[in-house]
């Protein structure tokens, strides 16, 4: 059982009001959230005026590039102070835990209000939809009675962590009517020290209703298929050069990962050229070589790099022109790596990543 | 298959294992010719991509060898090792290629015997699982 304190309007509203409120009051810097922008678009904002706040959609089914990412920019030099309000959603709180323990982003300098969450559309269906209205409804009933919604993220219908871990409020949509209702729960000290001065209605509810556990039921079954759908390992090389042949090595995948963050990364530097002494001689031992040749290379590097932490967020299924199931490959080796070691990323801002510590007696199946 | 030589791409830690591999030499024990060596400072220093590196252009084997554990000359750098290694080794076999190409062991700077019994085991081995497919395909 949780303290809720339920607003008599829609989600939207109610944390505008919130925010706001926390802005008037001067708790927070600002409000980092989605906002409308003229071109029909929703992008990250920073919004510090109550007028601009009313054009903001904090909880507009999309994720136009994940949260996480920008906040690490964002957040650089920020003097000590004040936090900064951000609305996110728990794949993106669980990358900027992660981010934090690689020295990439400071929590205390965060107020954080995340919901559980029913998932994303992919950002294609999202603009390119011809009645966004009719995804919208679309997206709040199924929301409200915790079904899966075809048209999302392919991750987010299999996702396993949709309740946010460590935020200081939670907004609940999952289960919920999302035009009339606007259940926050208080998790921190600082959410009920900085909302102390409003007037919220209390009542007591179980997070975990009906809704949220078949929800979680019914992802489960969506992820078992997900990981499945990959015809990995059985297929063995051929198999794997079947699903990821089609990459044509744009990058984008790793443009938009929030786990990502290196500034040069490997694969662009020197250490990763090819000039033509290394190709012709590769090309003359095989016959021929792909250019550039390290397609699978990439891959694998970047799943041994940043897998221990991968969220599943999904944001580089979005971006791929080539359309590879990137979600169910970086998903599942994600999630494979992340149970050697009994680790859910983001899930305990104390425990260090599994790749910074060690203990002396273990893996000695690998040693020979 | 009689004829098949392979290629093994070894990183041996400076401080235990490539002394490891000279004390070997001293004694003139049979190395197999099949092994490269690689001298780094500390099999820590094993990225991931390191091996991938090798495993893509063809490396028949890969072998990771440093300190024994409790024994690394920067302390604690094996154990790290270990576990990336240990991740390396999972995500290629996750993905459907052979892990078993990749071998880490632990030679201290006085087993010149032990790192010949390894690197020609090792050999053996590879000699079983036949040439690296990826060696022949151009598709990667």
């Amino acid at each position: 059982m949780a303290e809720i304190m339920k607003l008599k309007k829609s989600a939207d509203a109610g944390i505008k009001d919130i925010l706001k409120y926390l802005l008037e009051k001067k708790k927070v810097t600002g409000a980092f959230l989605l906002k409308k922008t003229g071109a029909g678009s929703v992008h990250y904002s920073l919004v510090t005026n109550n007028d601009e706040m009313e054009r903001s959609v904090p909880f507009a089914p999309v994720m136009p590039e994940n949260a996480a990412r920008m906040l690490t920019i964002f957040m650089k030099q920020k003097p000590p102070g004040e936090p900064l309000a951000v609305v996110v959603r728990p794949c993106e709180l669980r990358a900027l835990v992660e981010l934090s323990k690689l020295g990439q982003v400071d929590l205390s300098q965060l107020f954080v209000i995340s919901v559980s969450c029913p998932g994303v559309y992919p950002i294609k269906t999202y603009l390119k939809a011809e009645k966004p209205d009719e995804l919208d409804a679309a997206y709040k009933k199924s929301a409200a009675n915790g079904e899966i919604q075809k048209d999302l993220r392919a991750t987010c219908n299999a996702c396993e962590h949709f309740l946010p871990i460590g935020a200081d409020i939670t907004v609940l949509l999952v289960g919920k009517d999302m035009d009339s209702a606007c259940d926050i729960v208080m998790n921190t000290e600082k959410a009920r020290d900085y909302l102390s001065g409003m007037e919220l209605k209390k009542a007591e509810e179980d997070t975990e209703s009906k809704a949220v556990v078949s929800l979680r039921k019914k992802r489960d079954a969506e992820r078992e298929k997900l990981f499945s759908s990959l015809p990995l390992p059985d297929a063995g090389m051929d198999g794997l050069i079947q699903v990821l042949g089609k990459c044509i090595q744009c990058y984008g995948c790793r443009s938009v990962c929030p786990i990502c963050y290196c500034t040069l990364c490997y694969f662009d530097s020197a250490n990763n050229e090819s000039p033509a002494p290394i190709s012709e001689n590769e090309a003359g031992k095989r016959g021929a070589v792909k250019v550039p040749s390290d397609t699978l290379f990439y891959h694998l590097g970047r799943i041994t790099h940043i897998g221990i932490s991968c969220v599943g967020c999904g944001a580089c299924s979005d971006v791929c022109p080539a359309e590879i199931p990137l979600p169910a490959l970086y998903y599942r080796s994600g999630k494979m790596i992340q149970d050697m070691f009994e680790y859910t990323p983001g899930k305990n801002r104390d425990e260090e990543r599994p790749l910074s510590v060690f203990k002396e007696e273990e893996l000695g199946e690998y040693e020979h | 298959m009689d004829t098949f030589e392979p290629k093994i791409v070894g990183f041996l830690c400076n401080w235990c294992s490539y002394a490891g591999a000279d004390v070997a030499g001293n004694a003139k024990l049979n190395v197999p010719a099949s092994f490269t060596p690689l001298r780094i400072m500390c099999s820590s220093r094993i990225d991931p991509a390191l091996i991938l590196t090798a495993y893509f252009r063809g490396a028949d084997g890969i072998l990771v060898a440093g300190c024994h554990p409790g024994d690394c000359h920067y302390e604690k750098g094996n154990y790290f090792a270990r576990r990336r290694f240990a991740v390396t080794k999972n995500t290629l076999k996750a993905l459907g290629l052979d892990s078993q190409r990749l071998r880490l062991s632990w030679i201290s700077a006085s087993e010149g015997k032990r790192f010949a019994e390894v690197v020609s085991e090792f050999t053996e081995h590879i000699k079983k699982l036949g040439p690296n497919p990826l060696k022949e395909t151009g598709d990667l």
